[in-house]
């Protein structure tokens, strides 16, 4: 079988969309052409946006507006044949689906390159215009490049798009990246480049963030997980399974380990490692890392790469 | 310790605790995930006498995302669609497209929109494969990469199960 390239040759469409009238601003486009409080969706040309998401949507436009880019591809969409929807989201999946011709973007839902530089959520939601732009203007391009494997950008259709975001990302002053990976973190708004909680980088302060979050579990009726320290009992006690996830030294005690439920959510277990597993401290950077009730660990290292989504590379 | 990571899951933290979590009615009581290795799957006979029914999820490959879906993420996927296989007949067939594409291990691994779960006669999941939809690459549910060494496996479910929702009309 022949192998899969590292990235795939002569991709067509990298310029991006095609230009907006000669003067076109960007606040030109962000004036609602039809607007309903009766109809779920804010009309603005043929783009229709969820009427939740319409004030986080035109900050978005409005800082996107520093890129000519921008520009072309909203003026491009809200000159469109066919209506796109775009929908709030708020799990940090953003996507293009051509099936229904939708976007759902998560407003908070920044992202940090693999190299440590950061994209907004504005930025996410111009990513996936990108996709959008494609399908409705080379519909057979973009499903022909979607189906053109490299290891690189997964596929050709990304490949063309990140190339054009690259573009657009230096205009912006945003940092760029050379795959199609990314690991998503809530920021502060769609134009902000903080976490929520920027004080987690520090150790301390993310143990106590995640007391409090305990707290409001509680509060809220959840079975929250139990303290770090605990014990090996009150863990078994809480769920009585093994977590498989990433590890995250917190400091020399603890560690967190982020465990994925079945409902695409999930949360941190927090362990001291002195009390709830022996001493024993765990490796990092193995994303299906498996730690037992009983604080046993290592059943399973894994390489991580672009498609596993958690960990540096 | 490995700063990116650091930094990215820390600025999850409120996201993840905030969304959906284990409450204490949905927790699992036992643990009943029995991963498979790539052993199992290359000589897939022991399991197919124990498969009574199996989950097909698919992701389309036309849906474009900002990052590649995690496979961990895969079945809870926003846009994931579900089939249910108890038919007899169907099993053999998958079991004997997974034998013919003759998986060998791999280093590579890739972003996979197809995972196949299979479940014994109470329901427990005794095995998982994932499978790209563009590439011949795959993983185990133990996490082991492996490559296929055709096409046959991913072409027969491509053929047989649908990867966007059937919209059943009213009229």
């Amino acid at each position: 079988m022949p192998p899969t390239p590292l990235t795939t040759p002569g991709v067509q469409g990298t310029e991006g969309p095609p230009a907006a009238p000669a003067g076109t601003k960007m606040a030109d486009l962000l004036t609602p052409t039809k607007d309903d409080p009766k109809d779920p969706y804010v009309h603005f040309g043929n783009v229709a946006v969820e009427r939740g998401l319409k004030d986080d949507w035109v900050k978005a436009q409005s800082y996107l507006g520093k890129s000519n880019e921008a520009v072309n591809s909203l003026y491009d969409l809200e000159h469109g044949k066919k209506e796109l929807k775009v929908d709030k989201i708020n799990d940090g999946n953003d996507r293009y689906n051509p099936h229904d011709n939708k976007i759902y973007w998560d407003p908070n839902s920044a992202m940090v390159n693999a190299d440590g530089s950061k994209q907004t959520a504005a930025n996410g939601l111009l990513h996936e215009q990108g996709h959008a732009t494609e399908f409705k203007n080379h519909e057979d391009r973009y499903l022909k490049q979607r189906t053109e494997a490299n290891m690189r950008y997964n596929n050709a259709e990304e490949q063309r798009n990140i190339t054009w975001e690259t573009k657009y990302s230096k205009e912006l002053g945003e940092g760029t990246r050379q795959d199609h990976g990314g690991t998503p973190f809530n920021a502060k708004g769609p134009t902000s480049l903080d976490p929520v909680d920027h004080a987690l980088t520090d150790p301390a302060q993310l143990r106590a963030a995640i007391n409090g979050e305990r707290g409001g579990m509680t509060n809220h009726g959840y079975n929250a997980p139990p303290e770090p320290g605990a014990g090996a009992d009150a863990i078994v006690k809480w769920d009585g399974k093994p977590h498989s996830g990433p590890v995250v030294h917190v400091d020399g005690s603890t560690v967190a380990q982020y465990v994925a439920d079945n409902k695409g959510g999930g949360q941190y277990q927090v362990y001291d490692v002195a009390k709830d597993l022996g001493g024993k401290m765990p490796p990092e950077n193995q994303p299906r890392l498996s730690i037992d009730a009983h604080g046993n660990f290592g059943a399973k290292a894994v390489e991580h790469d672009a498609a596993v989504g958690v960990g540096g590379r | 310790m490995n700063r990116l990571a650091f930094l990215a899951t820390a600025g999850a933290v409120s996201a993840v605790f905030a969304g959906p979590v284990r409450s204490a009615s949905s927790a699992p009581k036992k643990e009943h995930h029995h991963l498979n290795s790539l052993a199992d799957i290359q000589k897939p006979e022991a399991l197919r006498a124990r498969t009574h029914a199996m989950d097909v999820f698919a992701i389309s490959q036309m849906i474009a995302t900002r990052t590649p879906i995690a496979p961990e993420k895969l079945e809870t996927y926003p846009d994931v669609v579900k089939h249910h296989v108890s038919d007899e007949h169907k099993i053999a067939e998958i079991y004997a497209a997974l034998h013919e594409a003759k998986p060998v291990a791999s280093k590579q691994g890739f972003e996979y929109r197809w995972k196949v779960v299979a479940l014994d006669a109470g329901g427990e999941r005794i095995a998982e494969i994932y499978a790209s939809a563009i590439t011949h690459h795959g993983m185990t549910g133990d996490g082991t990469r492996f490559e296929f060494s055709n096409g046959r496996f991913t072409d027969y479910l491509q053929e047989h199960f649908t990867v966007v929702p059937v919209i059943n009309s009213s009229g």
